[in-house]
């Protein structure tokens, strides 16, 4: 059977690669060469020692030039290291680098097959084949360049908002921060004071607000809520209703989300009544206002409320910040008041890292009790003492004398979260908490373009956490704007219009909410931009209508077709078949 | 990949600060680049030499668990891909040295890897050389460095066979580790030329947490991340092989990022055990494996349990080569020897225009150190922009 | 390239042609570069399967697995432990039917004229 057509116009020259004795000293790469030379369409094909030094590069430039190639092939490593120096070169001298094909004769064949010379050398015969079979086929791609302004929109004016701003606004870019609430500062303004230091949150946060509201850079909207969010990377439209109940629109380049998160309440648990029986956000209210006496001289603690519990309405997380809030806030009232006695009942004790363990050993110095109690026999409230049995010490049950009981509870997801989550069509997580790109390595941005994220909306920090994320996310957007324009790669997915049917079936698969549907011509479209070329769409496409440049059916089926030849081929030559 | 690939950035590895002068806008550093012995501009890193090396020392990255040549690649994925030779392995240096001095030639020369080299990069003569770089600012991401359990004698670390770091453990389950992620016993194959045939596969396993970290006698302060690698390790090795017997032993387990409870209690679906308590000792069984003693809170009695590999999450303590730096940098640490930073500056040093970011500054795992990280970046960018318009103004 | 843009028409014209399996391999699920590419593989490769014995070929002979790059001796392993499982299933019907040889080779004739006319 014969290969496949191939395009009147392609002039191939292969380049195979020794690397030193990486594939040379387990394969014939002279042999690949000859055999490469037999293929349609090359004209051109030799051996390089290092195809990537310096000579090979110049050997390639110069065969482009003087063999007047169409097409280049290199057999050698893995073009996750090398393919971008090998598109540049062609680059150089006039050859678009889309052109540009590279096989991998060393990871996938000749460091695998490093014990049959013979074999291995059919096989880099075939892969060359296919590379070849493909190269026939490529076409010169562009990549996408769109100018970008340096402005950025942060929702959410609390302690990781208002760092984002200050950061970017320092760097020259401008910002519109839309906040909720009338005022600036979240959750950390309610509180009395910050763990590990003990610093005032008035303190911190009086002098970045001052700063924020004074910066010429910042365009602040109050007690604003966004209404509507369109549009995509370089080109976010934001309409926001102000305080005064006007509709406006904001056109900036990315969008930090920095909504925060709000504490939970213990409705239904342990007699929790707001008054003597409340929440470690209530205690702080009181310790903020400094009113002692009414407290109580017996002070218990009990850590884990309404989190890591399977329990319907409650949380399965740990709260993170619940045990350093606890112990913080224990410290304050010893302070405050030494005469009372506090304690603390707990599961794990999670004051992690060097200040907050330290705080921990502090508390423990000043007389503060511990106690672990057992999740599964947890502690009751009966006529001013909590009970329990520790999970510790046997069976023996516990009382302590309550005056003042305080839950802690943890934070949990913001009731706009779901709201922007939708506008900007990024994911949330089974906690409904904002979902990043990748929980290692980018905590702070989301998968799609210019969107980041930083704070509790993420999960429950602390004020200096959050800043730091906030700062963070600054960076990231920084990044992005710095450069004063987008490039998106060439290598994405395209909509034959003609043959497009308009199942849909490509929207719903694609991860990036890239491909979009044309109700008048009934066909689905791909913004380009949003593309990141996984091709997940041509998978499911029924008719191929949709195809990802650089990877069209004619050139994958064309690797298949020659890959099968030449096994055949092979087959017979063996006498195997 | 991208930092080595970025345009703006100079990656000099293997290289090290001697000095710093000036101030923020204004920096002058002095860096020695060490002799690697192979030129980096002609390296193509093919791995030719190394193959044909002929002396064998520790592997270092595989936590001299297994073996690497005097010629070498610290770690495959590496940046930059080229080789380096360890001079104080390497025969021929020391050949050409004792030549040198004149001194009683006892090495043989050697030399293969410059016949083996295609690409002539190998230089036996290389020196070290100095270095002098402008510019704005300074990040400091000097890492930590991981506490020798040696110290705590109870635990036998060093002396009770199979007793190992978590570092070693890691480099045990990985693929491209010493026993190809086979889950031997160190005992079993350390020291040996190459990995004998039909090893068994190490069953049980305990994890002892907060070694020589919340511990008055050598570090008060939790480090932070063990916790949970302890537990990822115990999953890995389940996976691996569902035979495998973990029991994790820990005062509290501190489960505190996003997903982390919900992967604590995974592992607990899957049969691994939490003891609650500190480990009192490790000893030396009959049968030659590690007995770990502990205090069974429940029942107030203290039990013992033999287990094939003791893995130790060894304390995360601030490096001592970065305190060198530091002292030269002239900035302050903190109370734990970490580098000292101010609450809501959280990475300011006490010098103007240094800055610090990751576990130099204090425990820190993978996600807070990327976005301490950007973080820093933003902060750096901040306060150069606000000099040099300061500079502008004036 | 992600295992998402693998198309039932890439994997049915190599049985066509002639090949006695077709292994997938994506990341792990869970960890794809592009957030949830495998998981379509997944759902596509189990309906696939369902189809395959529809055009005479046993679903044994389409393979998915998802290995990471970083798990170079599970990779092996796959592969090998397939190719073994191939040689006893012996060679594909497409192949062992010279009926079955020649209809494939005529439809593979008209997906060439289709194809050439296709996507320029």
């Amino acid at each position: 059977m014969k290969d496949f057509e191939k395009p009147e116009d392609v002039r191939i020259g292969v380049f195979v690669c020794h690397c030193g004795s990486n594939i040379a000293g387990y394969l014939d790469c002279k042999a690949v060469a000859e055999y490469a030379s037999t293929l349609p369409g090359v004209v051109f094909s030799t051996t390089n020692l290092y195809t990537c030094s310096e000579s090979g590069i110049a050997e390639i430039k110069r065969a482009i030039l003087d063999k007047g190639l169409t097409r280049v092939v290199v057999a050698s490593c893995s073009p996750r290291t090398h393919e971008p120096l090998f598109r540049s070169s062609c680059k150089e001298v006039g050859l678009n680098p889309y052109l540009f094909e590279m096989v991998n004769i060393r990871d996938q064949c000749s460091w695998v097959h490093m014990k049959d010379f013979e074999e291995a050398t059919e096989k880099a015969k075939t892969l060359v084949r296919m590379g070849v079979a493909k190269a026939w086929f490529l076409e010169p791609q562009e990549d996408l360049e769109v100018p970008i302004e340096a402005k950025v929109a942060v929702i959410g004016g609390g302690i990781a908002g208002l760092s984002a701003a200050e950061s970017l606004a320092d760097m020259g870019v401008s910002v519109v921060l839309v906040e909720k609430s009338p005022h600036l500062g979240g959750l950390v303004s309610y509180l009395s004071s910050l763990a590990p230091h003990f610093s005032s949150p008035e303190e911190v946060l009086n002098p970045l607000i001052a700063r924020v509201e004074n910066h010429s850079g910042i365009r602040l909207y109050l007690g604003a809520t966004v209404r509507g969010i369109e549009g995509y990377v370089g080109n976010y439209r934001i309409r926001i209703e102000t305080r005064e109940g006007e509709e406006l629109q904001e056109t900036v380049s990315a969008v930090v989300v920095a909504i925060g998160a709000k504490p939970y309440v213990p409705l239904g648990l342990y007699g929790y009544d707001g008054r003597g029986i409340i929440t470690q956000l209530e205690l702080e209210k009181c310790l903020r206002k400094r009113e002692g006496d009414a407290l109580g001289k017996d002070v218990v603690m009990i850590q884990c409320v309404g989190a890591r519990s399977q329990k319907e309405g409650e949380k399965s997380y740990c709260g993170r910040i619940c045990c350093i809030t606890a112990v913080k806030n224990a410290i304050l009232l010893k302070e405050l008041f030494p005469d009372t006695r506090v304690s603390i009942l707990y599961r794990d004790m999670q004051t992690y890292g060097s200040d907050f363990e330290a705080m921990l050993w502090k508390a423990r110095s000043m007389g503060i009790k511990f106690y672990v109690y057992d999740v599964n026999r947890p502690p009751e409230v009966r006529e001013g003492r909590v009970l329990f049995k520790s999970n510790i010490f046997s069976d023996e049950v516990i009382g302590l004398p309550c005056d003042l009981l305080v839950l802690s509870t943890p934070l949990i997801a913001s009731d706009d979260a779901t709201a922007i989550a939708n506008l900007l069509r990024v994911p949330v997580d089974a906690n409904g908490f904002f979902l990043e790109a990748h929980v290692k390595l980018r905590p702070l941005d989301f998968a799609t373009d210019g969107v980041f994220l930083c704070g509790s909306c993420r999960f429950p920090c602390t004020a200096e956490e959050a800043r730091i994320q906030g700062m963070g996310a600054a960076a990231r957007v920084g990044a992005l704007l710095s450069k004063g324009k987008v490039v998106s790669s060439a290598i994405v997915a395209e909509v034959n219009a003609l043959s497009c049917c308009g199942c849909k079936g490509c929207l719903g698969v694609c991860p990036y909410g890239a491909i979009t549907y044309d109700e008048v011509k009934d066909v689905c479209e791909v913004n380009p931009i949003l593309c990141k070329g996984c091709g997940t769409c041509t998978g499911v496409c029924p008719s191929q209508s949709v195809q990802l440049k650089g990877f069209n059916p004619k050139q994958l089926l064309s690797q298949v077709h020659a890959s099968v030849e030449s096994l055949k081929e092979i087959l017979t030559k063996y006498e195997r078949i | 990949m991208d930092v080595g690939r970025h345009p703006k950035i100079e990656l000099l590895a293997y290289s090290e600060v001697e000095e710093v002068e000036g101030d923020l806008g204004a920096f002058e550093v002095t860096i020695r680049k060490k002799a690697r012995y192979v030129d980096e501009s002609k390296c193509t890193g093919c791995g030719a030499c190394a193959e044909k090396c002929p002396t064998r020392v520790p592997d270092s990255y595989n936590e001299g668990l297994g073996e690497r040549r005097a010629i070498y690649r610290y770690f495959a994925q590496g940046i930059p891909s080229v080789y380096t030779i360890d001079p104080n392995a390497c025969r021929h240096i020391a050949w050409l040295r004792a030549r040198e001095e004149g001194s009683n030639v006892k090495v043989k020369k050697c030399g293969i890897c410059e016949k083996i080299c295609q690409a002539k990069a190998i230089d036996y003569l290389q020196q070290d050389r100095i270095i002098q770089r402008k510019v704005d600012a300074i990040v400091l991401a000097t890492g930590y460095e991981v506490m020798n359990p040696r110290d705590i004698t109870e635990y036998g670390y060093g002396k009770v066979p199979n007793v190992i770091t978590a570092i070693e453990f890691e480099r045990l389950l990985s693929a491209s580790g010493p026993t190809s992620g086979h889950l031997y016993r160190p005992s079993d194959f350390v020291g040996k030329r190459s990995i004998p045939d039909h090893l068994p596969h190490a069953k049980r396993l305990a994890f002892v947490q907060c070694v020589g970290s919340r511990d008055k006698r050598y570090s008060i302060h939790c480090s932070g991340f063990c916790c949970m690698h302890s537990i990822k390790e115990a999953i890995i090795a389940k996976e691996h092989d569902s035979e495998v017997e973990a029991w994790i032993f820990g005062m509290d387990i501190r489960a505190v990022g996003k997903g982390f409870e919900e992967y604590r209690l995974k592992a607990e679906s899957m049969g691994i055990r939490f003891i609650r308590g500190r480990v009192a000792e490790i000893t030396k069984g009959k049968k030659g494996l590690p007995v770990v003693w502990y205090e069974d809170t429940k029942t107030r009695r203290v039990q013992s349990e033999e287990f094939d590999i003791v893995i130790l999450a060894s304390a995360c303590l601030p490096s001592k080569d970065a305190s060198l730096l530091v002292e030269k940098l002239g900035v302050e640490l903190d109370s734990f020897g970490f580098i000292k930073t101010r609450p809501f500056a959280p990475f300011d040093t006490t010098r103007e225009g240094i800055f610090v970011c990751g576990c130099a500054r204090g425990p820190a795992d993978i996600p807070e150190s990327v976005a301490q990280a950007s973080s820093a970046a933003a902060r750096v960018a901040q306060m150069v922009m606000r000099e040099s318009r300061k500079a502008v103004a004036q | 390239m992600c295992s998402g843009s693998v198309s039932p028409h890439h994997i049915l014209r190599a049985f066509q042609e002639g090949v006695d399996g077709v292994l997938v391999g994506g990341c792990r699920l869970g960890d794809c570069h592009y957030q949830t590419g495998n998981y379509m593989t997944d759902k596509r490769m189990r309906l696939l399967k369902g189809f395959l014995p529809f055009y005479g070929i046993e679903p044994e002979r389409l393979r998915v697995r998802w290995v990471s790059s970083a798990e170079a001796s599970e990779l092996v392993e796959t592969i090998s432990d397939f190719t073994k499982e191939l040689i006893e299933l012996g060679p594909s019907p497409l192949r062992r039917s010279p009926v079955l040889q020649r209809v494939s080779k005529d439809s593979m004739n008209r997906y060439h004229e289709n194809l050439s006319g296709f996507g320029s």
